[in-house]
């Protein structure tokens, strides 16, 4: 009788049946959406950040260098230099010059000992991230005094600025860059080479390169300057064999343009046992927080970042993305949620106000208040699930649709933050490296300061280098969004639907059952 | 057996105070119909839900065999309603997204009767009050006399020891109120129930054996009616066969003949 009174009722007010069911079946149908949408968006960041800190990544661990501090940019070049040769007005100069980026200070290797051993921490690996800038060309005797002057006017800060240098425009002259690695070989399972990146040739680094020249390199560098595995590539003044050429899975990943060996990096910059970036991986995801804070404990003085401090630092349409889906979405969400919910109380209150003949005829032949509550209740929790039904038939309409879209985004990982400085300084030569000097000097004579004498942040070391290198300081990673359905979002929606159902049913059953019969019956006459 | 001694009902509208009864004492004899009449505003109906255990009173007693309604709890006012009470309504009262055999059934609900049993039951019980092919009509498909009967029958399928009828044919054209009356009339006489009937009709009440006035909430006996002579046959026992009811019954000595019940 219950089921049969409730299917009658339900069918005999159809449109309060309808009203409600849409109101439950709109709000289900906008939570499924934003959670799967949500959960694409974090997806997409989880891959951007992926790309850029390698997957399994929880922590970053950088040094950023302080103000002040840092050595500028250093070439030694005139005769005395070995790749310096002079003759009548002109010197031929060639320098390479290998050190941690500008405003990236390296780590003494036992902090990584040191966070290993920190309370909540699985696995941890160390990179030293340099970049070797290349001086090679003719310039004028009289022209390559100016570029000591002014190489010692910007140590010094007795020359105001590069105006004075503006009339240098002699000489025909290049000044490259490369982004070269260190990684800890037989432990790239964590760090910038787990998973974004794949070999597209040639092999990885087994524990038997620790200290051997080889080096590989991304398949970019290799294409652009012709290399191959099995050939050899310079850094420092050192022929590294190449063993792999690594190429990316994720549109737009920069990789840096040579890897070696940590111990023959340390070597070749003369920076034994430092490090520049280390990579943490959490025991759980539920100890990240507490491991961080561990680690800043130990290193007081370390940038220490956790994935969700870097998801904040990309920017572009995924970060608009992630926003939207963050603040509108959700309390559009919540706000139609509540209107539902507040929409089937208020219908089925009065439902029950409008049949009040009926229970207090149902009172009068020997209901009991229970089982009107009861009867309430079922048609409230039946509304509920079939608003449920057709908001899941909805929200997954609509996410067929933003899957099918194929929605783009562009996560941007900016050049601040120390965690993101040094990841984004790889890019920033990488992508920005090779853009040569070779014209007049003095628009570009600021570049000298890439050094940071100033102890500026990357950003402003990636202007260092040119304009050029400033726009790719922002390395932007192209994603699909794929908003995907769990198990666990569809029973939510059903789960949310029969809520306001039976908050229906529950407000609506006591307001029933608060009808005494003679009182229902007397209204009525 | 009814038996109400000093019975006050006082509603509080607004800041007015409504005595609706004033110490009422009252006898009702198992089986007897009686009639309850008197001017709107009265206090009839406010009497009949005091005796349907819908109403407790503010003071005095209310006996319904040896249970007084006045202290029942709740729960066992709801049982009582359930089981030994039938009502019937001058509006009908009928549920109307059910059809006539479900709204039956729903009498039979709170008794936990088996499904089977209970559309059996509801179906015997719309078939003796003439709407056996009106089953799975809804109360907009029905007349008002069809609705009346449905309301009778879910009133009586539970084989309640009394009915109490307020204003049964209050919203119905004469001719159906003689076909509502007689049929009262014959399952009075042949199901043994005590019959009290609220009515504004003198014809109707001029039926009942012992007519009541009840005016600004006090109790005047007005005497007997038209069937105070009748007494059922002693032959003729309260019975379960619901089907029955419909069937007239052989008058017999010193009786006068039921009438039998007409399908509308």
């Amino acid at each position: 009788m219950l089921l049969t009174y409730v299917r009658r009722e339900l069918r005999g007010r159809l449109r309060q049946t309808v009203i409600v069911a849409v109101g439950l079946a709109l709000a289900v149908a906008l939570i499924l959406a934003v959670t799967a949408a949500s959960s694409g968006v974090r997806d997409a960041q989880s891959n951007v950040l992926g790309a850029i800190y390698g997957v399994g990544t929880d922590i970053t661990v950088t040094q950023a260098s302080q103000a002040g501090q840092g050595s500028g940019q250093q070439f030694q070049f005139a005769g005395e230099t070995p790749g310096s040769t002079s003759s009548n007005s002109t010197t031929t100069v060639s320098s390479d010059n290998l050190r941690v980026p500008p405003g990236t200070e390296a780590i003494k290797d036992t902090a990584v000992t040191a966070i290993s051993r920190t309370s909540g921490v699985a696995g941890v690996t160390a990179t030293l991230m340099l970049r070797q800038t290349s001086f090679s060309g003719q310039v004028a005797g009289q022209n390559l005094q100016d570029l000591r002057e002014l190489y010692r006017a910007r140590r010094g800060g007795s020359v105001s600025g590069p105006s004075g240098f503006t009339g240098f425009g002699g000489g025909n002259f290049n000044i490259s860059n490369l982004t070269v690695e260190g990684v800890q070989p037989g432990a790239e399972a964590l760090g910038p080479l787990s998973g974004a990146e794949i070999l597209s040739g040639g092999r990885g680094f087994t524990t038997a390169d620790a200290k051997a020249n080889v080096a590989l390199v991304s398949k970019t560098y290799a294409d652009t300057n012709k290399l191959a595995v099995g050939g050899t590539v310079t850094v420092k003044g050192t022929a590294m064999k190449i063993v792999g050429l690594l190429d990316v899975t994720t549109s737009g990943t920069s990789l840096s343009d040579v890897y070696l060996p940590l111990g023959v990096a340390q070597i070749l910059a003369g920076l034994s046992g430092q490090v520049t970036n280390v990579y943490v991986k959490a025991t759980s995801s539920s100890s990240v927080d507490s491991a961080a804070a561990a680690i800043r404990k130990e290193l007081p003085s370390a940038t220490v970042n956790t994935q969700s401090d870097l998801a904040s630092g990309i920017s572009g349409s995924l970060s608009s993305a992630s926003s939207l889906v963050k603040n509108l979405g959700t309390w559009l969400s919540i706000g139609v949620l509540i209107a539902a919910f507040v929409l089937a109380i208020l219908f089925t209150i009065s439902g029950v106000t409008r049949r009040t003949r009926d229970f207090g005829t149902l009172k009068a032949i020997g209901w009991s208040n229970g089982r009107i509550v009861r009867q309430v209740g079922t048609e409230s929790m039946f509304q509920g699930l079939i608003g449920g039904v057709v908001g899941l038939g909805i929200g997954l309409l609509g996410i067929v649709w933003i899957n099918s879209s194929h929605i783009k985004l562009a996560g941007s990982t900016a050049s601040s933050g120390a965690g993101g400085a040094a990841a984004a300084a790889r890019r920033t030569f990488a992508n920005g490296g090779g853009g040569g000097y070779g014209g007049p000097f003095g628009g570009v004579a600021n570049g000298f300061g890439g050094g940071n004498p100033d102890g500026a942040a990357a950003s402003r070391a990636g202007g260092g280098v040119g304009g050029a290198a400033r726009r790719a300081a922002n390395s932007t990673v192209d994603v699909v969004l794929h908003a995907p359905v769990h198990w666990t979002v569809i029973l939510l929606g059903i789960a949310l639907a029969l809520l306001g159902g039976l908050l229906a049913g529950v407000f609506g059953g006591w307001r029933a059952s608060r009808l005494r019969p003679a009182a229902a019956l007397r209204s009525l006459d | 057996m009814y038996k109400l001694t000093g019975v006050i009902k006082t509603y509080a509208n607004g800041k007015k105070r409504v005595d609706a009864l004033q110490g009422v004492d009252l006898t009702i004899e198992d089986g007897q119909l009686v009639a309850i009449q008197g001017p709107t505003g009265g206090g009839k109906s406010t009497l009949l839900q005091m005796l349907g255990a819908l109403d407790r009173p503010t003071a005095g007693e209310v006996l319904l065999g040896e249970e007084n309604l006045a202290k029942a709890s709740a729960a066992k006012l709801t049982k009582l309603r359930a089981s030994e009470i039938g009502i019937v309504f001058q509006g009908f009262n009928l549920i109307s997204t059910l059809t006539a055999q479900e709204n039956v059934e729903a009498a039979l609900v709170p008794l936990a009767v088996g499904k089977a049993e209970r559309r059996a039951r509801a179906a015997a019980a719309l078939a003796s009050v003439g709407l056996g092919d009106r089953l799975g009509h809804r109360p907009a498909e029905l007349s008002g006399g069809q609705q009346q009967r449905v309301a009778i029958a879910r009133a009586l399928v539970k084989n309640p020891k009394v009915l109490l009828a307020d204003e049964p044919t209050g919203n119905l054209d004469e001719e159906t109120r003689d076909e509502i009356v007689a049929l009262l009339e014959g399952l009075w006489r042949d199901q043994g129930l005590t019959l009290v009937v609220v009515t504004h009709d003198s014809h109707v009440a001029g039926r009942a054996e012992r007519r009541i006035q009840l005016t600004r909430g006090k109790l005047r006996d007005a005497g007997p009616g038209k069937n105070a002579a009748i007494r059922r046959p002693a032959e003729v026992k309260p019975t379960d066969e619901l089907a029955t009811w419909a069937k007239p019954v052989e008058a017999t000595a010193g009786t006068r003949a039921a009438t039998p019940t007409t399908p509308a």
